[in-house]
């Protein structure tokens, strides 16, 4: 049963910040209420005061900005699959967020909750990361922007202050002409597993000019694979689309995995190596222009 | 859950038992302990932990009870409590050997545990990487505490 508590709904920024300079971490910041809920419910979480900022104007916002696509706290992943901002300029999102748990969750949950809650079976966590995503983080100090990389340091753990609020992610969309994929498996309603992974070719269309790939969901936070990234770069495409390079061949030995309800960390690391190859066979097929055989599950292709 | 850990602090074994038993030092040398107080002594123990995931503490009474003490080379404990508030009911068991290494000790700390109840579902490997991160902090704080009272 869920303890009682104080219902703030301010409608500014400003008053965000007052209340929680004035509660610290006794407060809780609400939004969609899909995970914070489930936690209250479970008496895990016990907040005195929930500051709920869906009313601060502007904070739903989903823009092109200079250089990328902003998408505030409050929008919901239903707004960003239906944004037009978000299908032009980084069309995986769009497509993502049609996947993302269910469609009650999809209706109210927000894309800042999601980050902010720091869920380690998060799909943005680990989509974003090949959009060098950074988070805005607001108090009443002033603004900071902090790669995603660095702001989740854990499970449930951010670099967030009590006395901060994060108000937007700015993602930075592939070099023109690039393809990508996401996909992801799991055995619950949260992914087990999640791999994003970006590909862009050479003038010659023939080798890879750049690589972006990041992993989720098994391990403590979402991680970008350099190592691998770096590998890739120079691979022929078609060795890729038909995975005859080995590229990912131990690849999965690097990575940090956890043991939880959703499988053992060995389980986890070798998923990841099987996942790794099928995301690298779809970017690449679609990076030559040829059809794609998205057979598996919540698969998406860009 | 289990989580070793071997560390070599620059104070002999018998100056670092008595630092064992001082019961303010050591609640100030485990992360998040407070509250701790001598029941019986040498024998049983109170006090109480409190542990941060994220937005989800963990606030639990422990009973520690002194299974096994070879001064000034072993120690053996356990200890055993429940959040009522958050369900979650935790017991361990604690080795501490401590082996004369030159002019310091080597210390060997091994615990084993079970977290059960909701918050077990959470993950183990979330509680172990939490109980992991603890033991090293207790190890770094207890060289200080040790090292201090050697020059002091």
């Amino acid at each position: 049963m869920i303890r009682p508590f104080d219902l703030r709904r301010p409608t500014a920024l400003g008053e965000v910040g007052a209340l929680l300079g004035e509660y610290g971490d006794a407060a809780a910041l609400y939004a969609g209420g899909t995970e914070l809920l489930l936690l209250m419910k479970e008496g895990f979480v016990r907040p005195r005061v929930l500051v709920d900022v869906k009313c601060v104007p502007g904070l739903d916002r989903v823009t092109a900005v200079a250089g990328g696509i902003e998408i505030g706290a409050t929008a919901s992943h239903r707004s960003v699959e239906r944004s037009e901002a978000v299908r032009a300029h980084a069309p995986l999102v769009a497509g993502v967020a049609r996947h993302v748990a269910n469609v009650r969750v999809r209706a109210v949950g927000t894309v800042g909750g999601n980050l902010a809650f720091a869920d380690p079976h998060s799909d943005l966590a680990t989509l974003f990361l090949v959009f060098d995503a950074r988070v805005v983080l607001w108090s009443l100090a002033g603004e900071r922007e902090l790669p995603l990389a660095d702001f989740v340091l854990g499970p449930y753990e951010t670099a967030r202050r009590d006395d901060e609020i994060l108000t937007a992610v700015r993602l930075r969309p592939w070099h023109a002409g690039a393809a990508g994929t996401y996909l992801k498996f799991g055995v619950h309603e949260r992914p087990t597993l999640g791999v994003a992974a970006v590909l862009t070719l050479e003038a010659d269309g023939q080798t890879v000019a750049d690589a972006r790939l990041a992993l989720g969901c098994i391990g403590p936070r979402p991680q970008r694979l350099g190592v691998l990234e770096t590998r890739l770069c120079g691979t022929p495409i078609a060795d890729i689309a038909q995975s005859r390079t080995g590229v990912t061949d131990g690849a999965a030995d690097a990575i940090d995995t956890l043991t939880d309800l959703h499988g053992s960390a060995d389980y986890k690391r070798e998923m990841a190596q099987v996942f790794l190859r099928r995301a690298l066979r779809l970017a690449a097929s679609r990076a030559m222009g040829q059809p794609v055989d998205a057979r598996y599950p919540h698969t998406v292709v860009c | 859950m289990r989580v070793t850990r071997e560390l070599v602090i620059e104070v002999p074994p018998e100056a670092l038992w008595p630092i064992l038993w001082d019961v303010p030092r050591m609640a100030a040398c485990l992360p998040g302990c407070a509250e701790a107080q001598e029941v019986i002594p040498h024998s049983r123990y109170r006090a109480r932990m409190t542990q941060k995931v994220g937005p989800i503490s963990l606030s639990v009474p422990l009973d520690v009870e002194i299974l096994a003490a070879e001064p000034p080379r072993h120690l053996a404990l356990s200890a055993r409590g429940r959040d009522p508030l958050v369900g979650a009911e935790i017991s361990m068991r604690v080795t501490i050997d401590c082996e004369a290494v030159g002019t310091g000790a080597r210390l060997s700390i091994g615990a084993e545990g079970q977290v059960l109840g909701k918050l077990g579902g959470l993950g183990q490997g979330i509680i172990q990487r939490k109980a992991e991160e603890a033991l090293d902090e207790f190890g770094r704080r207890l060289a200080r505490a040790a090292t201090g009272e050697a020059s002091g």
